[in-house]
């Protein structure tokens, strides 16, 4: 046997994907940690690996003892061990390694549609883009990366379909990471009916696939309320949140995603028609990307290899049309050996953990109250700004929060309470009195915190971005 | 060689059913109560035109901006409807408005038709275009727009390569058009794609379009103030105020928003599959990037869109035996629904819905006289229905852009600095939500509460 000879019968290489990947993910750890949600997913990884998991709340004073989802558990865990192990740069470098992961499952899902690197990886640059606005310490970047994984099996399968096999194992860890599983469950199912429909012998399998996907995402803690999390989010985002609000095309990331849906739009009106598995991929996941802006890198990413596959056509149909010769690079380059590919891995692998270890560890907490932090009375009783309360767990554990970036326990009294008071509702008053607040922790621009300056409440300290204030009376 | 003229019958049995879901339109459009609050002070504007013969050319409603210049754009718009106001009061507008929505009806149902889509493709798409478009239902100068774009769209794709007697109709379309409503801006982008699309595809016999388009261009000049309408326009694309809800961007998860949403899939979606031509993508890419911006602009995306999905979906779609009323059953169904809707003009409503403003709020303000903070909502509703006091803000929202606005925004959310506000500008009495932060604070400020609504939709407060 020739073992010199083995690029020659490859038909696809990691290669491009890693080396991109590896940019990417070292460019990656030029930003610092600071997300508001991740020291909440920190604190809550922390708290399964020490005490087991938590189904009910044990951070706030206002749902304490309440359910609280359990449905990111091993996302948490995960970021927290990064945490454990390195520090600050620790999550970073799994930062890193995610985006780099990302990346270059995008690119490779793109070079199974376009086998010019150069048009794949063009074609590829506005999913990555997008995907930019979620790069953050989250459970739900690793959401992003099965989906993105999830591509790549799907565009696979369309030659092998037993790469479907992947699908539920893929499930089946997702749906402990990220609620974001319900829409890979829901995409690989329509995938499947697609191969139902067109391959009369692959009909067990793709039944198979999609009953075993389905069964799987019982295998979690949550067991059948891990939907309640997906569809909550689904059917009734709140729009209050900044992420969960309508894409705005006046917003950088969704003047990106508009272009992607222009460009898929335009490439679908002057290309060749495509199969129907491509239609039935795009149009479910392009209407789940219309929902809520931090959806939107899911249809950029699956429509990245459409546009690798059909995008030279539609350019050479416009150009064509103004008269102008567009010659799109024609080559398809030797595919690298596997030696090329595992050592193009290793290089990048160690450019972003590399990256990651020497990046500025620290998080940014330049928009935190961390000057308030040491006044803080401990004990329930201190209203904070939402923004801050994941800040609060984690680096004020004796100071339970009055809500914080987890949301969905609070939904109801506590969210309502909240929004009262901040906001100076007509009710203000008598939510201090009922949920004896005894000290606030507000932006300074606030409407309470205005109130109570003019109030001449007792400032204990403040500055440019926070204020604390002592509520008089208080007990 | 001229084609010979249609006789009646062929012309009737044509349009027998466009008139007849224009005529159901109506039926339905004129049954509804004006609510919105920029009508007020549409009509006012358009009253004080009519009554002094000359553009009102400077504010003389608000206590903030007064004297200040103002655009008079939309001024033919604004006397259409004050004259319709004139003539037969809240029922004129609504005659008015029903008018222009069927307009649009029938002109959009010509498009879904284009390519001979059956009607039980055509007629749902129709039926969501216009519920898309339902939220712009509104008795303002746009309703032109609403009514003139399709009817644009139905000539500009019917034109044939080269000259055509149809191009003469365009510039005076445009003529009227940019004296009605800023719309006409975006009349003009679509007729500079078709024209380039001409150009492309048929070369020197695209010119005749093209020349048609500078014409068009230069006729849009000849209004009292054509770059102030183009400022206000670019204002909107550029940078839409959010915080009034037709100006956010679409929602999948309104009725409106899902159907907008439907759209969208059902194109891209249709054309993945069938694939489209360079017109559609340049006419339905720029749309759906408008749409994006604002979900007041998403009804042009779906108007437009109707024009290539009607023949597109009935190659993808197949009926088996496809049912199609006799002409002989056609016309007469369309007539009667034509004289149903004639007859149906005498139910309009004789009054607005005023549910949403402080109706039982103007007898307390009568009897003060000074600075009065309003709500942005009620603005135009004062004007109209209260002159003598003049506001502090409305939804004319431009003349507000250079600080007052801003400090209205900032008052009524009890930002820092609020009280110097109310000083600068003199409050005296304030008419707002019960809930709004500065009514809150003020009242546990001692201002004195001269009224207040028993639902608890608004409140006066006066200084002590």
């Amino acid at each position: 046997m020739d073992r010199s000879r083995p690029s020659v019968t490859r038909a696809f290489s990691w290669s491009l994907p890693l080396f991109a990947g590896g940019i990417f993910g070292a460019t990656s750890t030029l930003a610092t940690v600071g997300d508001p949600d991740l020291f909440w997913h920190l604190a809550q990884g922390r708290q399964t690996i020490t005490d087991g998991l938590a189904r009910v709340d044990t951070f706030s004073w206002t749902v304490n003892g309440l359910p609280v989802l359990t449905d990111q558990w091993l996302g948490q865990v995960i970021w927290y061990e990064a945490y454990a192990a390195l520090g600050w740069n620790g999550i970073i470098v799994l930062r890193a390694l995610l985006v780099a992961a990302i990346v270059a499952l995008i690119v490779a899902a793109a070079l199974t549609a376009q086998r010019r690197p150069i048009v794949a990886v063009i074609a590829a640059l506005p999913a990555i883009a997008l995907t930019r606005y979620a790069w953050t310490e989250r459970p739900q970047l690793m959401g992003l990366c099965c989906f993105a994984a999830l591509i790549l099996l799907l565009r696979l399968s369309a030659e092998r379909p037993r790469v479907l096999m992947a699908v539920p194992a893929l499930i089946l860890v997702w749906a402990n990471l990220h609620a974001s599983f319900a829409l890979g469950l829901a995409v690989a199912a329509i995938a499947c009916a697609e191969l139902w429909l067109r391959r009369p012998d692959a009909r067990r399998l793709a039944l198979g696939v999609v009953a075993v996907s389905v069964a799987v995402t019982l295998l979690t803690p949550s067991g059948v309320s891990i939907w309640t999390s997906a569809s909550g989010h689904f059917l009734s985002p709140p729009r209050v949140i900044q992420e969960e609000g309508v894409p705005d095309v006046t917003q950088p990331y969704g003047f990106v995603f508009a272009f992607v849906v222009l460009a898929v739009l335009v490439t679908a009106q002057l290309s060749r028609p495509t199969a129907l598995r491509d239609v039935a991929l795009l149009v479910p996941v392009l209407f789940v990307s219309m929902t809520a802006a931090r959806h939107t890198p899911f249809f950029a990413v699956a429509s990245a290899p459409y546009l690798a596959a059909h995008g030279p056509e539609a350019v050479a149909a416009i150009a064509a049309r103004f008269r102008v010769n567009v010659r799109l690079p024609a080559f398809v380059p030797r595919v690298p050996s596997l030696r090329i590919d595992l050592a193009t891995a290793a290089i990048a692998l160690a450019a972003v953990v590399g990256a990651g270890l020497f990046a500025r560890g620290e998080p940014n907490l330049s928009v935190y109250p961390t000057g308030a932090l040491s006044s803080l009375p401990p004990g329930p009783g201190v209203v904070n700004d939402y923004d801050w309360g994941g800040f609060l767990i984690w680096y004020a554990p004796a100071t339970p929060v009055f809500i914080d970036g987890r949301l969905f326990p609070y939904t109801g009294d506590a969210l309502r309470d909240y929004e009262t008071l901040v906001s100076l509702g007509p009710t203000w008053r008598d939510v201090v009195s009922r949920r004896g607040a005894r000290a606030l922790l507000v932006k300074p621009g606030s409407p309470v915190a205005v109130r109570a300056r003019d109030l001449r409440w007792p400032i204990i300290t403040e500055s440019a971005s926070y204020v604390l204030f002592i509520i008089p009376n208080s007990h | 060689m001229a084609a010979a003229p249609r006789p009646l019958g062929a012309v009737l049995s044509a349009s027998a059913y466009p008139l007849a879901v224009a005529s159901a339109v109506f039926i339905i459009a004129v049954g509804l109560p004006s609510t919105d609050s920029d009508t007020y002070w549409q009509l006012a504007m358009g009253r004080w035109m009519l009554d002094h013969h000359e553009f009102l050319r400077q504010d003389i409603f608000s206590s903030t901006v007064a004297g200040a210049h103002f655009g008079v754009g939309e001024w033919l718009g604004q006397l259409a409807f004050a004259g319709s106001f004139a003539a037969a009061g809240w029922a004129g507008i609504a005659v008015l408005r029903a008018t222009l929505v069927a307009v649009a009806a029938f002109f959009v149902v010509r498009l879904a038709r284009r390519g001979g889509a059956p009607w039980w493709i055509s007629l749902p798409l129709v039926i969501a275009a216009l519920l898309v478009a339902k939220i712009t239902w509104t008795d303002r100068p746009q309703l032109f727009t609403l009514a003139i774009f399709p009817a644009l769209l139905e000539v500009l794709l019917s034109l044939p390569g080269g000259f055509s007697r149809r191009l003469l109709v365009l510039p005076p379309l445009f003529l009227v058009w940019t004296n009605l409503h800023g719309g006409y801006l975006l009349g003009l982008a679509i007729l500079a794609i078709f024209a380039t699309e001409a150009v492309l595809t048929k070369g020197r016999r695209g010119l005749p379009l093209v020349l048609t388009a500078v014409a068009c261009v230069a006729v849009t000049f000849m209004n009292p103030a054509p770059l102030e309408l183009a400022g206000a326009a670019r204002e909107d694309f550029l940078n839409p105020p959010r915080f009034l809800t037709e100006f956010l961007p679409p929602d999948v998860v309104t009725p409106a928003g899902a159907l907008f949403a439907a759209f969208v899939l059902v194109v891209i979606g249709s054309a993945l599959l069938r694939g489209g031509s360079l017109l559609e993508a340049m006419l339905l890419a720029p749309l759906l990037y408008l749409a994006f911006t604002a979900q007041r602009q998403m009804l042009f995306f779906c108007f437009a869109a109707t024009a290539f999905l009607g023949a597109r979906l009935s190659g993808l779609i197949r009926a088996p035996r496809p049912f199609e009323l006799p002409a002989p059953v056609r016309v007469p169904v369309a007539l009667a629904l034509v004289i149903a809707a004639l007859a149906s003009a005498f139910s309009a409503p004789l009054r607005p819905d005023e549910r949403a403003y402080p109706a039982t709020a103007l007898e307390t303000l009568r009897q003060d006289s000074g600075v009065l903070l309003n709500e942005y909502d009620w603005g135009g509703y004062l004007i109209f229905n209260l002159p003598e006091r003049p506001v502090f803000i409305d939804g004319r929202y431009v003349p507000y852009l250079g600080g007052v606005l801003a400090d209205y925004r900032a008052l009524v959310g009890l930002r820092p600095g609020w009280r110097d506000l109310l000083d600068k500008y003199k409050v005296s009495e304030l008419l707002l939500r019960p809930e709004r932060p500065l009514a809150v604070a003020l009242r546990e400020d001692g201002w004195r509460v001269r009224s207040s609504d028993t639902a608890g939709r608004w409140i006066v407060l006066a200084r002590p």
